[in-house]
């Protein structure tokens, strides 16, 4: 019995190695990464999965010669802790960040402001989720879109500060990964449906505006319709810049 | 004045140690069992969703550049003798300590990958004044994030070279300091060289010019397994506790005092401390605050300390130095870049 637990104990490195390329493997098939991180950085989990295939082999070379470093309850332990990602990668999979998120992220003097200047010099027309029209492009250029029609996509948000036919409508745009997304938000006011509740994803038609509040420009848009949408796939919430 | 070999200053394992050890693995399980926890008992909640996508979403950007490190890492135990090292950079003179703080220009490394390739390079006797100057600057002093940084702030070049060269002159510093005041066995972990010689000693003995190159570069690649097992663990800690603090933590609460120049600055170190951002894409972060009442020495403060300072790191930092040596050298980085970003906001701004 003692023989088998340190046995099996020499094999847990191999074990984190497998599982893990086995999970870059998954997040590769169908893009899924996008949900965590930026799509370009994809080469990254490509290198990380062929360094795992590399110690895989340094392991078994190692095993074959019976030379390895003595197990104790610490393998244990670093298997655990390294599993760990895997274990909350498969338990959040499909779930995304909501108004806690934005709520969080937001700063009150970068609430409604524009797309900081940087970002409208970097990304041409496009985005990850298509060619549609998002609220990355209409913050990065707003002066293109004021006073036009638009169609764009997001999350509500109801703000009780604001007026009860108006509400924030938000999405998160990522420069790396999740961790650094940043809330990109406008108002929408208007014909809005009463029983809108937070984190509800919505379509929303109108006229694009400037306007200006407490010296601040803050972008809206006065809707003509809100509909409710399905959520997106979770490869498809973020912008990406 | 010859320095004892890494290994030998901490071979010796006494008491202390190993309760110290055992304190370490009991804290390692409570962390297992609490995070365990949370997925059980929260899961459905929103503030769950923002924990667990901010944690995963850093150790799956952060883990190939760990994996990079290691390897590298592994290469310098495998492939660069002492001798050479101590050709490059001499224990006796202080200028070591500048040359390795600028290593990032033709070594760039991020963050992530940083701290096992210090881990090896001081088994091979780098000073350890060089070495914690490396350590903290070769995360900005490196073309990745100079480029990243133009591209950020649109190429204002003026903002590039503020950040590359607080970032050395502040390493520099430290490492100075730490060359000057402290000692291997002041600062540098009991047992904090690699544990896995065992794994080659018989090739070791026979290695250097022997050794054919398919042998060597199984062995860079054993040792970087070996360092990948024995950091990354930290990473994934630390990984956690950013998400954790980024989930608790409303930046909210900081807006008050942003437009306050010595509050703006210790406000943006707080962040940077706690977001945990990659060296090469903390720039676009701080980036967003420009044009806001946030004043450019706090953009500033927070790209320069955040690669050599943040909870992720903090933690790795276990697995090479002392908790006091880690307090002490949390507290000369912080006092530097609070100290010089507040004279430039006064001084040049």
């Amino acid at each position: 019995m003692t023989k088998l637990f340190s046995l099996t104990a020499v094999c847990l490195p191999a074990v984190v190695y497998i599982s893990w390329i086995n999970a870059y493997y998954w997040l590769l098939e169908g893009k899924k990464y996008a949900a965590f991180m930026q799509p370009k950085l994809w080469p990254l989990l490509v290198f990380a999965m062929l360094l795992l295939i590399v110690f895989v082999a340094a392991f078994i070379s190692q095993l074959s010669s019976k030379r390895h470093v003595p197990a104790g309850s610490e393998v244990w332990i670093r298997t655990a802790i390294l599993l760990l990602p895997l274990l909350f990668l498969w338990t959040i999979y499909g779930q995304s960040l909501g108004t806690h998120a934005y709520l969080n992220k937001t700063l009150p003097f970068t609430a409604t402001a524009a797309v900081p200047d940087f970002l409208s010099s970097r990304s041409k027309k496009g985005s990850a989720t298509g060619n549609e029209l998002t609220l990355l492009h209409l913050l990065k250029q707003p002066e293109m879109f004021d006073g036009e029609p638009v169609v764009v996509e997001g999350i509500v948000y109801r703000d009780p500060r604001l007026p009860e036919n108006t509400f924030r409508l938000f999405r998160f745009a990522v420069i790396c990964c999740a961790a650094d997304a940043l809330p990109l938000t406008l108002r929408v006011e208007g014909s809005i449906p009463e029983n809108l509740s937070n984190d509800t994803w919505v379509r929303v038609a109108g006229r694009f505006k400037m306007g200006m509040a407490a010296g601040r420009e803050i972008p809206s848009i006065a809707a003509n319709t809100v509909r409710q949408i399905p959520m997106p796939p979770p490869e498809k919430r973020y912008l990406f810049f | 004045m010859n320095r004892p070999s890494f290994d030998s200053v901490f071979s010796h394992q006494d008491h202390y140690h190993q309760k110290g050890g055992r304190n370490s693995r009991i804290a390692q399980i409570l962390f297992v069992l609490a995070a365990i926890s949370l997925i059980a008992l929260y899961r459905h909640q929103p503030q769950f969703s923002t924990l667990g996508i901010t944690f995963v979403s850093i150790v799956l950007e952060a883990f190939p550049f760990m994996l990079l490190g290691a390897m590298t890492g592994g290469f310098i135990e495998v492939f660069i003798s002492r001798e050479t090292i101590s050709r490059w950079l001499p224990e006796q003179h202080w200028w070591s300590v500048l040359i390795a703080a600028g290593l990032g220009v033709i070594f760039p490394v991020c963050e992530c990958a940083i701290v096992p390739v210090v881990r090896r390079l001081l088994n091979k006797k780098v000073p350890l004044g060089a070495a914690v100057a490396f350590l903290l600057g070769g995360p900005i002093v490196n073309p990745l994030v100079a480029a990243s940084t133009a591209v950020a702030y649109y190429f204002d070049w003026l903002i590039v070279v503020y950040r590359l060269v607080f970032g050395y002159l502040i390493a520099v510093s430290v490492g100075l300091c730490v060359t000057v005041f402290l000692t291997d066995k002041k600062v540098l972990r009991p047992n904090a060289a690699p544990d896995d010689s065992v794994l080659y000693e018989g090739d070791f003995q026979q290695s250097g010019h022997s050794a054919d190159l398919k042998a060597k570069l199984a062995q860079a690649a054993g040792h970087a397994a070996h360092d990948f097992l024995d950091i990354g663990r930290f990473l994934v800690i630390g990984a956690f506790v950013a998400g954790l603090t980024q989930t608790l933590g409303p930046r909210q609460a900081f807006a008050a005092v942003m437009s306050v120049p010595f509050l703006s600055i210790l406000i943006m170190m707080v962040l940077a401390i706690v977001l945990n951002l990659c060296s090469e894409a903390d720039a676009f972060v701080a980036a967003s605050f420009r044009f806001t009442p946030v004043p450019l020495s706090a953009q500033l403060a927070f790209m320069v300390l955040g690669p050599m300072l943040d909870i992720k790191l903090l933690i790795m930092y276990l697995t090479v130095f002392r908790k006091r040596a880690i307090l002490l050298l949390a507290g000369l980085t912080l006092s530097m870049v609070y100290v010089s970003m507040l004279m430039m906001e006064m001084m040049i701004l």
